[in-house]
């Protein structure tokens, strides 16, 4: 049985790999320390288990198991309980552990695993489930946003990328980047349905940006973007595809 | 102050000495880089990003046996969140015990 561990922290990375070595069979193929290489890293490898550190910056384990392309069991592992409110939401989250890990549990979560049917065919939410959003279109070509109680202009085809960040929002321009205090809900209902998307809960795009699409990940300007599967088919239609 | 120990680290271990002097060297550099990373968040009054410092460290409270220094941190963390920081100065104590555990028992192994 083959499996990766993912966890933003070294010293959690060599207990988990401690714990694997004590039982048979499990065998640790690669480790990161975030979770978009691991992404990135699973598009091209199967693997039988995945060992998901929750908590981790920018992209959490929630971000990664709504990423993921296949219904592989993931064993999540955190320090948080409230995390496991969200996780119980996923069929192929097998088992949730809080740290540190005793190591009973752990062999019972593996065991679980070793159990579950991998999913032949990828649970993949049809665009007629999750309807792309029909808003009015923004009759302004201009976005207005308060920074440092100034009111700032941003033209919206200039918008490449906009990024969820706590409280705030990170815009991303061609020319600049702007930090706003707000909701990708409130920013969302202001742009226009043609040319921007939500591709994940973190992230909404300008599909007229983009570069290139690869897998469950688009390249827009230089930055790489997860698509959350139930999202994908939506993007796929909104494309001009030959 | 509770004191560490290495129980959860050896009873992990079994008879692989090589994963505790792993462990000892992993943890005593991030300990101080996390450590840092903490203090500069609450000079700067960035209490989002110091609780999230704080919810690293406590899992290697619990790691080194100080369960009284993880419930603290746990308490801590909701505190940070709610942008009270005034648990700083007991958590670095404890961390700081913390730290001269890890660094005198790297440098026997």
């Amino acid at each position: 049985m083959k499996c990766i561990i993912i966890d933003d922290e070294a010293t959690a990375r060599l207990i988990t790999r401690q714990m694997c070595k004590q039982i048979s069979g499990l065998e640790v193929i690669e480790e990161f320390d975030n979770a978009i290489q691991a992404i990135k890293y699973l598009n091209h490898h199967e693997v039988d288990l995945i060992l998901l550190d929750m908590n981790m910056p920018a992209f959490s384990g929630i971000d990664f198991v709504q990423t993921l392309k296949h219904n592989t069991p993931i064993i999540c592992i955190t320090g948080d309980r409230d995390h496991a409110i969200d996780a119980f939401e996923y069929d192929n989250i097998v088992a949730y552990l809080l740290k540190p890990i005793d190591s009973e549990k752990f062999k019972k979560a593996v065991a679980k695993a070793r159990n579950t049917k991998k999913p032949i065919a990828d649970k993949i939410t049809s665009p007629q489930a999750e309807p792309t959003p029909t808003k009015e279109k923004a009759t302004d070509n201009f976005l207005y946003v308060n920074i440092d109680r100034r009111l700032i202009k941003i033209e919206m085809n200039s918008i490449y990328l906009i990024e969820a960040k706590g409280d705030y929002i990170l815009i991303k321009t061609e020319e600049k980047n702007y930090t706003v205090h707000s909701t990708m809900k409130k920013v969302e209902d202001k742009l226009a349905p043609d040319t921007f998307l939500k591709v994940h809960r973190s992230y909404i795009i300008n599909i007229l940006k983009i570069v290139d699409i690869e897998d469950n990940s688009v390249l827009i300007n230089r930055d790489v973007i997860p698509v959350s599967r139930s999202k994908k088919p939506i993007l796929m239609e909104r494309l001009n595809l030959l | 102050m509770e004191e560490p120990n290495m129980d959860y680290i050896k009873n992990m271990a079994g008879d692989d000495q090589s994963f505790i002097r792993q462990l000892l060297n992993i943890a005593l550099k991030e300990i101080p880089i996390e450590r840092d990373q903490y203090i500069l968040h609450i000079e700067k009054n960035d209490y989002e990003a110091a609780a999230n410092l704080v919810h690293k460290i406590k899992h290697k409270f619990s790691i080194f046996g100080m369960k009284e220094s993880y419930t603290f941190s746990v308490e801590y963390e909701a505190s940070l969140k709610n942008n009270d920081a005034s648990g700083h100065e007991k958590f670095m104590n404890r961390l700081n015990v913390m730290q001269d555990y890890v660094l005198s028992h790297q440098l026997e192994s």
